[in-house]
């Protein structure tokens, strides 16, 4: 294609650095739009990895459900181990276990003193948490009445700095020595409703008796497969209804997290695409000016490239090509400038920052669109000049 | 140099005017002309006589109201925006009063603007317009802009933009009207040599008696018709 060639693109740089000051001005405006375009399409893909991590690490099907007592003042409403443990009678779950959990200062090899999350906890409560084993075991049923514990991974680095070993080894909690029997992998997700790293599970009868004012209140379980999560709230609502009517209860699903994590990228997407939106506008119709003022100005140069051979089709794609590099000058800016912005919104809402091409990319496809749309009308108000009256001036 | 045969360009009957209505303006009321390949013509005229329509129209820059206008046979009223622009590229070189150099490229870019429309590649371009740049006596200043050239230099290079595409018409549109009259000289010098060793055709629009004078052919346009003169008698100018 001869009227692409190397030359007019020359050519249609040398055209406008003459014009710079108002190219810059309308630069601003593209820079603006593309730079919001492409933040909007990277936050909607880091928010989409985010949401595929969690459920990963989380398990689609799991639920962690809150019994509070409705009333504070009426106090003694409690929740029994053997109502919440036959929850998984439920046709929505499958399987189900019920925690206790309250913070603690562990102290280790005889120093060290940490605050700890202990957790009363059943042998379901790993596999259900999806909390895979670095080493040792977890404990189970067999443990009932031992202290014993698991460590979370941050409590375990903690204790093999200071003892060497982490299974084998012991830990205090107050005045109560525990053995410990195996330590978790680390987590990474902070969706759970505890800190996995920072937790010291132990069967639920002996951390009653280290954290001795905290009652049961927590139970994870799994849905059966094929049940929505709004089913098995439901259904797990009715349950405690019946058996436990002074308790108030909350389920909730990674599924709930992520939608709650699309509410926050939808109104950044509605944001950002209006702030888009207006400027590729605002940028559009300033290149619009800025070509339609190139064009006024060079009414003897495209009388002249008439005069020497050029079609009107050739003299319409050179300003044309003109426009859109100077769009395109603005994206690469705005696709740069957007790195920047998608880093500050994954800081502000405390998501992973990930650079993604596809914004980049689609925001510099925006700019040359608005290039190519913007600069048609002048183009083509160049291309029907009568090169006689072009030639005068 | 006048070749016989059949003629390069022909218009018959060619009416054209400007405006509508009550004030319509009538340029060229029925203009008859033959040129043959290797003429040297002068075109004269009081101004407002339509001397520019007439070239505009011999150019293929604008199009007669009515009449016939034949360039090497072919009926140009047939032709769409893309023959027409073709055909002005491969067949008339234009040369204007006021050089109308595009200031951002350098000489030999403004020589070899008629070759990107006909889709050369660059370096073959450079080797094209450096060569024309050469025989204009400007092969030194290819890589100068025409800021940097005087008002002669300007023009050659306007001249060896019209010749780059070895066109068969050179329409020349008053070429020594912004010149002094020594820089003038070497211009119609430049012309008539284009005439003689490349039987370049050559059409000159001028309102300077000194510049017609040195014509073949002179050609005296008015009230809208064309009246051939007589050769002057010694007999031409070409060459002098």
């Amino acid at each position: 294609m001869r009227r692409f060639g190397r030359t007019s693109l020359l050519e249609a740089c040398g055209g406008l650095l003459a014009t710079r000051q108002r190219a810059v001005l309308a630069l601003i405006g593209i820079v603006v739009g593309v730079a919001s375009v492409s933040s909007m399409i990277s936050v909607g893909k880091i928010v989409k990895d985010e949401a595929a991590r969690q459920f990963q690490e989380l398990g689609t099907d799991v639920l962690a459900i809150a019994v509070r007592a409705r009333d504070k003042r009426r106090g003694r409403a409690r929740l029994e181990l053997s109502v919440a443990e036959r929850i998984d009678s439920l046709p929505g779950l499958a399987a189900a276990a019920p925690f206790t959990r309250g913070a603690a200062h562990v102290t280790i090899g005889g120093a060290s003193r940490e605050l700890a999350e202990i957790v009363g906890a059943t042998g379901e409560f790993a596999v259900l948490n999806r909390l895979p084993l670095a080493e040792g075991r977890f404990i189970s049923r067999l443990d009932r009445g031992q202290y014993f514990c698991t460590l979370g991974a941050g409590i375990a680095e903690k204790l093999r700095k200071a003892a060497g070993a982490v299974v084998g080894e012991s830990l205090r909690i107050g005045d109560t020595a525990c053995t410990v029997v195996g330590a978790l992998a680390p987590a990474t997700t902070q969706q759970r409703a505890f800190d996995a790293n920072r937790i010291v599970a132990m069967p639920i009868g002996t951390a009653a008796l280290v954290i001795p004012n905290k009652t049961l209140r927590d139970i994870v379980a799994r849905m059966s497969p094929g049940t929505g999560y709004r089913e098995a709230t439901k259904q797990i609502e009715d349950y405690f209804r019946f058996r436990a009517p002074d308790m108030r209860v909350r389920v909730r699903s990674p599924e709930q997290l992520i939608e709650q994590l699309h509410r926050q990228m939808r109104l950044y997407t509605l944001l950002l695409g209006t702030v888009g939106a207006i400027s590729l506008l605002v940028g559009g119709i300033g290149v619009m000016n800025v070509m339609l003022v190139a064009v006024a100005e060079r009414k003897g140069e495209i009388g002249l490239r008439r005069a020497v051979g050029a079609r009107r089709a050739d003299i319409q794609a050179q300003f044309l090509v003109e426009s859109t590099i100077l769009s395109l000058a603005g994206g690469a800016i705005g696709a740069g400038l957007s790195f920047a912005a998608t880093w500050g919104i994954c800081r502000f809402a405390g998501w992973a920052f990930a650079v993604s091409a596809e914004g980049a990319v689609l925001g510099t496809a925006v700019a040359a669109g608005a290039g190519v749309f913007f600069g048609f009308y002048p183009a083509w108000q160049a291309a029907r000049l009568n090169p006689v009256a072009a030639l005068r001036g | 140099m006048t070749v016989s045969g059949p003629p390069l360009f022909e218009l018959e009957d060619v009416h054209q005017s400007y405006g509508s209505g009550p004030v319509v303006l009538n340029v060229l009321e029925g203009v008859d002309l033959q040129v043959c390949r290797g003429d040297f013509a002068a075109i004269m005229g009081p101004s407002g006589s339509g001397k520019s329509t007439l070239m505009n129209i011999i150019g293929l820059l604008d199009r007669p109201a009515r009449g016939r206008y034949l360039l090497k046979g072919v009926e140009t009223a047939s032709l769409d925006d893309g023959e027409t622009a073709a055909l002005r590229n491969e067949a008339i070189g234009f040369v204007f009063q006021s050089f109308h150099l595009l200031p951002r490229l350098t000489a030999w870019q403004n020589v070899g603007l008629p070759l990107v429309y006909r889709g050369l590649g660059r370096a073959e371009i450079r080797r094209r317009a450096t060569g024309l740049l050469e025989t204009v006596g400007l092969g030194d200043r290819a890589a100068h802009r025409p800021h940097e050239l005087s008002g002669g230099q300007r023009q050659r290079v306007a001249i060896a933009r019209a010749l780059v595409g070895e066109p068969e018409i050179l329409l020349a549109d008053e070429p020594t009207g912004a010149l002094d009259t020594d820089t003038g000289q070497e211009i119609m010098n430049l012309l008539f040599r284009m005439n003689e060793e490349q039987g370049t055709t050559a059409i000159v629009i001028t309102h300077d008696h000194g510049v017609a004078a040195q014509c073949p052919r002179r050609i005296q346009i008015r009230n809208g018709r064309l009246q051939e003169r007589d050769p002057p008698p010694n007999g031409g100018g070409a060459g002098l």
